[in-house]
């Protein structure tokens, strides 16, 4: 399959657009529900998540260089966008989310490499995105 | 324009645009909505009040917002919990005796912390006192989440410490955090 630079921003646009709209939809149907915030761990879940996807279209093992820049465009203006977070909080969302990119990118990436060097279950990778995602948890209530 | 690079930005901005363009059209709707959601939290957090009016609460760190009626106030007060702030709106009958406490918003962790909002055998406690809850003594804590029992209390304590004209911060915080 053809490599695509970008596929990996157009997974994590579709993904942070998606839980936008259902954040702003739960908002409206629903105004009194406590919603998740956008903290570090969520970050990473969507970041992990666009990254395990676009790993399954086509199995990548380096970074993509232009992630964090983009991720960080994505995570700010998306959210400002649906009027789910201040203009303030959605500069610092962008710098966390191009931050978060950054570090979760190198990290599946190099836990792809690994486990291409041998044969591996199918569910290895995931399991793999899974902890990294668990690790993210000590990162609840730092910045956001 | 065929550069990958713009197809990127391009889906970037074509979502942005779609999430503006719904939040445009139903920010109304919304605010409409969730005005009104919370006259009936507050009418259930304080029965019998009639109108609610907002007023000014400059000043005072832990209260967001309140809303006198004819009977009491209604308290949005916020405390520090395990994992960012805890949010609660508080009835407080103008005698300074909490009527009802609902949680609007918390992000403790899942399975401990953030059992709180449903848990209704620990929020019943807080009904009935009048700035004195105190956690390990009047108010029994969730098992794992004492850190989140005690913002809770603690912003129960200064919803009251607020219409009782108390000093909010000092009462809300003798017992603990």
């Amino acid at each position: 399959m053809k490599t695509h630079p970008y596929r990996l921003i157009f997974s994590l646009t579709i993904l942070v657009g998606l839980v936008c709209f259902a954040l702003f939809t739960a908002r409206l149907v629903q105004s009194a529900a406590v919603l998740p915030h956008f903290n570090l761990p969520h970050i990473a879940l969507l970041c992990l998540a666009a990254r395990l996807l676009t790993h399954l279209l086509a199995p990548q093992r380096t970074p993509t260089p232009t992630a964090a820049p983009l991720a960080a465009v994505v995570f700010g203006v998306l959210p400002l966008c649906a009027g789910l977070v201040t203009p303030d909080f959605a500069l610092r969302l962008a710098l966390a989310g191009g931050a978060v990119m950054l570090v979760t990118d190198f990290l599946f990436t190099a836990a792809a490499d690994r486990l291409a060097s041998a044969k591996a279950t199918p569910l290895a990778l995931p399991a793999a995105a899974l902890l990294l995602f668990l690790a993210m948890q000590a990162f609840t209530a730092v910045w956001l | 324009m065929n550069r990958p690079i713009f197809h990127a930005i391009g889906a970037i901005a074509l979502a942005a645009a779609l999430l503006l363009m719904a939040n445009t059209l139903l920010s109304g709707t919304q605010e409409n909505l969730r005005r009104r959601e919370l006259q009936r939290t507050m009418q259930t957090l304080l029965p019998g009040s009639g109108a609610f009016t907002q007023e000014d609460v400059t000043g005072h760190p832990l209260i967001r917002a309140a809303y006198r009626a004819r009977s009491g106030c209604v308290v949005e007060a916020v405390a520090a919990g395990y994992a960012g702030d805890i949010v609660v709106l508080v009835g407080v009958t103008d005698s300074g005796e909490v009527s009802g406490v609902m949680l609007r918003d918390l992000q403790e962790t899942y399975g401990l912390g953030f059992r709180a909002l449903r848990d209704e055998a620990f929020l019943a406690q807080f009904p009935g006192t009048a700035g004195d809850a105190a956690v390990g003594d009047t108010i029994r804590p969730l098992t794992g989440a004492t850190v989140t029992s005690k913002a809770i209390a603690r912003a129960v304590n200064a919803a009251s410490a607020y219409v009782s004209g108390g000093d909010v911060y000092t009462e809300a915080t003798e017992w603990g955090y």
